[in-house]
């Protein structure tokens, strides 16, 4: 093995530093022991700085050059960019220059704080051996700082406990180092006060991250055990997978095997994740990197599955995290019939990025042949139709979202039959009972707001089950309470009464029997499939007015009188009359009126294109996609 | 260089006072006057010298008010017409006139410039039906510009009047009909009040100081002209126009036949040459880019699909009615299309045909923009 000496004087470093960045990088990844590696994520809160914070720890490290460096130089998606959040996780390498001599290579991955997204947490955590838990230190432990944290525990991960934007006039930074050293049960010292936006304390971070957080384990010797914990799809370059090595090394042109499909593969490529890929010759255990098998199909990658070499077939998987279930589901269909094979490809594709969604195929009488989706909540669902629309160009049309119940029927009352489309809910005479799964929330919030928060949370059906002060002036709720009453406008709702004070979390609990009805919508008298809700009988009546006064709004009126109605069976709960359209008298068409008049009027037949026929009443695209937006 | 022979169009942009139902483009003050006129002499040359030897059927001169314009500033955008353009083709001189602006004097002064026709917008003989649409004339006006108009010579003669609008009763309508009727004027044009966006009628409605045109009122009077008018002896050529036997607007028919125009002045839109283009609807712009050498206007290119769309939506509308033969000279694809499309409406009662030409039956005429647009490609 080539050695590389670290001892030369200062100024032959700087050279070789600016001659031949290069050729050292792939010497010290190539060469590089196991002790020199660290691998580590950013877990916190929502908007508590991770992202920033990891801009100053790769400017710092001279990992992305200053003129290519942008704010949360990671959200690399312009999704996430618009909205200001992550939504994927993001591995990047790094070196660091520690005092004692020795480069280490940091493998960071940047994740999602937001709820919806927690499944990508989960799977960075099982790449890493520490964590930096960053707190906001205007904000304080938050909901999400506590899940994030117990996942980081559950493995083993090394915390290093970070309170960041210590810069802002209104950080606490006493108290929330009380919150952390309660929570943690760390020392005071231990607690690094930094801030993404000024860069105080990421020296020190990048320090405590080789002095606290231990090496990668295992071994290079041993036959190749890789855990894959993303993948993307690229359109040249078909499925690439990130992987975490954990024994062995993975070499260029090596046979893998992986390990659930059994399906053998040329290692065409390997290498490391900077900004860019960055191709290697081999990488050994406790690295994290990147394979490319020249895999173009989707359905043959699956996130959490382990790579091992085809000529030990005996090597066993690792243990890596447990599969995600879906919490809410939704129809997901194609605006035009023909785009639905194109559909299913583009939903395998962003599959292969987010391992958190699910779909098979299903039909609707009113729109046709689609799919029925599953999500991890309501933001994933929006990002997943927002990311078919900008990278598959595939517009869509959603239904309304349902969680999973569980129906029991008369004839054998204890086999559970699996319901989450509308349409599969048995007929009410035929059911023994329904069931409804329970979540256990979690709300963090300031004393005063505790009353509002309280009598929310008991119209969605809640039941308070703890009141616990963490300081004097924060306060976790504790509810059981139906999943399906958060899938709607809950979190809108919580942060208008809280002023935006209250953080959210939850886990599933159990299922619960439930007095569930199946609400549709008809349209003259026919039934609108794709408006059907799965909804418990005390707010049927609520949501079938709400759906009927919005359709009112979004349907063009016609030639005749539309009667909009919302029933449970055969008996209607609300109705809506949308009288017939304007018969306005053909008007004048001069020289001057023929482009304008055209012009109306091709946009007049466009919109007919895109109309949904239900029965004898026409339903523009629009308002399948705005139905569900109830709360404007 | 091209040719050109058609029509010409000059847009005269000036009001006494704002209809509260119009959208078209005009301005109320009458300063920039002089300085227009100066800039539509020089677009008219601008513009004829695209052409080699540019010949022209008919000139409209439309607004806005022409009748405005003084003797001498017509008679100088009339020698610059006859200057510029070979005109001993010419069928038709029309101008569009107020009522109040027709003055013994004027009218003689318009006989003796060459203007043959001239259509009024006389809209209701009424005095609170003028009222309400704030014409700048008065009822009297209304009742004496046809029998003077007609004493000095004016045979060709046009009246405009409006229906739906919530005043006028079935009563008033059929008064205003049976006055035109009497004095045998050979061309009527006949609109439903349509509510514009951005008119002072559209802005009172949503204040609700006015009421929206009732729908069904609108469908009666429409009903009623047709019927009334061909018992007169007048033939429903097209959707708002009604003329005596051979005597249908030329000008104003050739836009429906296709025919090239060139339109002149601010707002003013044209089409020849394979293109559509309308000049910027703002007078002193206008007068800026004429006088800088500037191009006024922006254009349009008519693909197929827009020379399909357009020739179902001018043909239809008229006695004409539209030709396969027509349609199969844009494309294959486009008959095939109308061949499709048209079955239905054929079955509705919308459309009738008879040999391969095809145009709206009177229910069809009644909402003929609706039908339209499902022909469209
Ligand atoms: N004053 C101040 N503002 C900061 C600091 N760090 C981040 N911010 C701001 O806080 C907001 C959120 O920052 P991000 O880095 O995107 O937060 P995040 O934790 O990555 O957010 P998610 O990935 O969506 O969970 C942005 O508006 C940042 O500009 C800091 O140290 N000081
Ligand atoms: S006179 Fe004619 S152009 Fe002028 S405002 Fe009235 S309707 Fe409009
Ligand atoms: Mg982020």
């Amino acid at each position: 093995m080539q050695r590389y000496d670290y001892s030369v004087n200062l100024w032959m470093k700087l050279l070789l530093y600016f001659c031949f960045t290069c050729i050292e990088i792939q010497n010290i990844a190539y060469i590089c022991a196991m002790k020199l590696i660290r691998n580590f994520c950013v877990i916190a809160h929502i908007d508590h700085g991770k992202s920033t914070l990891s801009d100053r720890l790769l400017e710092y490290t001279q990992t992305i050059a200053e003129r290519d460096m942008q704010d949360q130089a990671l959200d690399d998606m312009d999704l996430e960019r618009e909205r200001g959040i992550t939504i994927k996780s993001h591995a990047i390498q790094m070196y660091y220059h520690h005092d004692d001599g020795q480069v280490y290579i940091y493998n960071m991955i940047d994740t999602p704080g937001h709820v919806d997204f927690s499944y990508e947490v989960s799977r960075s955590i099982a790449a890493c051996e520490g964590a930096l838990l960053l707190v906001d230190a205007s904000q304080g432990i938050q909901a999400q700082t506590i899940s994030n944290l117990f996942m980081a525990i559950d493995h083993n991960l090394e915390i290093i406990p970070v309170l960041n934007k210590v810069d802002m006039e209104s950080a606490m930074i006493e108290e929330v180092s009380d919150q952390i050293i309660d929570l943690i049960g760390c020392k005071r010292e231990e607690i690094l006060l930094a801030s993404g936006k000024t860069g105080i304390g990421v020296h020190d971070i990048l320090r405590a991250i080789v002095d606290r957080i231990p090496a990668p384990k295992g071994d290079p010797e041993a036959p190749l055990q890789a855990l894959i914990f993303d993948s993307v799809f690229n359109s040249f370059r078909g499925v690439i997978v990130y992987f975490r090595l954990i024994n062995g090394i993975i070499r260029k042109n090596d046979k893998v095997r992986f390990f659930h499909t059994g399906k053998e593969y040329l290692a065409d490529e390997v290498g490391i994740l900077q900004l860019n890929m960055v191709e290697k010759p081999e990488l050994q255990a406790g690295n994290v990197g990147y394979l490319i098998t020249g895999i173009k199909v989707s359905k043959e990658i699956k996130v959490g599955d382990t790579v091992i070499l085809a000529k030990y077939p005996n090597t066993d998987e690792i243990k890596g995290f447990e599969e995600v279930k879906p919490m809410v589901f939704a129809g997901i269909y194609p605006i035009d019939n023909d785009d639905f094979e194109d559909l299913r490809d583009s939903l395998e594709k962003l599959q292969l990025n987010d391992a958190s969604l699910t779909f098979e195929p299903e039909s609707s009488v009113a729109l046709g042949f689609g799919f029925r989706c599953g999500f991890l909540g309501m933001l994933h669902l929006d990002i997943i139709q927002e990311r078919l629309s900008r990278e598959f160009n595939q517009d869509v049309i959603t239904t309304v979202p349902n969680v999973m119940y569980h129906a029991f029927l008369n004839k054998n009352p204890t086999e559970k039959i699996v319901i989450n489309t509308p349409n599969d809910l048995p007929d009410p005479t035929l059911l023994h009972h329904v069931e409804e799964p329970y979540i256990h929330a979690q709300v963090i919030t300031k004393p005063e707001y505790i009353g509002s928060i309280m009598s929310l949370c008991m119209d969605k059906r809640g039941i308070l089950t703890r009141q616990t002060y963490l300081t004097t002036s924060r306060v976790e709720l504790t509810f059981e309470m139906p999943l399906a009453e958060i899938v709607f406008d809950f979190y809108d709702k919580l942060k208008s009464i809280s002023r935006g004070y209250a953080s959210f979390d939850y886990q599933p609990l159990d299922y619960r029997k439930s007095d569930l009805v199946r609400l549709d919508i008809k349209l003259n008298g026919d039934n609108v499939d794709a408006l059907s809700a799965l909804v418990h009988r005390t707010k049927a009546e609520e949501l079938g007015r709400k759906i009927c006064v919005k359709l009112k709004d979004l349907l063009p009126r016609q030639q005749f009188l539309i009667a909009i109605q919302a029933a449970i069976g055969a008996k209607i709960i609300a109705r809506e009359t949308l009288s017939a359209m304007r018969k306005d008298v053909t008007a004048k068409c001069y020289g001057g009126d023929i482009s304008r008049k055209r012009k109306l009027l091709e946009k007049q037949k466009e919109g007919k294109k895109k109309m949904r026929q239900i029965g004898n009443v026409e339903v523009p695209q629009k308002a399948f996609l705005e139905v569900l937006k109830l709360n404007d | 260089m091209i040719s050109f022979s058609g029509g010409l169009y000059l847009h005269i942009p000036f009001c006494k006072q704002a209809c509260h139902y119009c959208n078209f483009h005009f301005a109320t003050s009458l300063v920039y006057k002089e300085k227009l006129v100066k800039a539509l002499i020089k677009e008219i040359e601008i513009t004829a010298k695209k052409f080699s030897n540019p010949e022209l059927k008919t000139i409209y001169f439309g607004g806005g008010s022409p009748s405005l314009l003084t003797l001498d500033e017509l008679a100088l955008i009339l020698d610059k017409i006859c200057q510029q353009f070979n005109v001993d083709g010419v069928e038709e001189v029309t101008l569009e006139a107020n009522p109040d602006d027709l003055t013994r004097d004027y009218l003689k002064g318009l006989k003796a410039l060459g203007i043959q026709r001239l259509s009024i917008g006389i809209q209701s003989f009424h005095e609170e039906d003028l009222k309400w649409m704030n014409r700048a004339h008065d009822s009297h006006q209304a009742m004496y510009c046809v029998p003077l108009a007609q004493d000095i010579g004016f045979d060709a003669l046009s009246i405009d009047l409006i229906f739906g609008y919530p005043l006028l009763t079935d009563e008033k309508y059929i008064y205003n009909l049976n006055k035109v009727n009497k004095w045998q004027v050979p061309h009527i044009s006949a609109y439903s009040l349509t509510v514009e966006e951005k008119t002072p009628l559209s802005k009172g409605i949503k204040k609700g100081l006015d009421k929206l045109p009732d729908e069904d009122a609108a469908l009666r009077q429409f009903t009623m002209t047709h019927e009334i008018l061909e018992d007169y002896g007048y033939e429903h050529y097209e959707i708002s126009n009604y003329s005596k036997p051979g005597m249908h607007a030329i000008h104003n028919s050739n836009y429906w036949l296709g025919v090239p125009y060139i339109g002149i002045g601010p707002a003013a839109h044209s089409y020849y040459s394979g293109k559509r283009r309308w000049n910027i609807a703002n007078n002193q712009q206008y007068i800026r880019k004429i006088e800088s050498g500037e191009d006024p206007s922006e254009s349009e290119i008519i693909t197929s699909q827009i020379t399909y769309d357009e020739l179902i939506l001018t043909r239809l509308r008229t006695k004409w009615g539209v030709n396969l033969s027509d349609i199969e000279t844009i494309g294959a694809k486009y008959s095939a299309h109308f061949r499709e499309k048209v079955q239905e409406l054929i079955r509705k009662g919308i459309v009738q045909k008879s040999d391969e030409n095809y145009k709206l039956t009177f229910k069809g005429m009644l909402m003929a923009d609706h039908w339209t647009a499902e022909l469209f490609y």
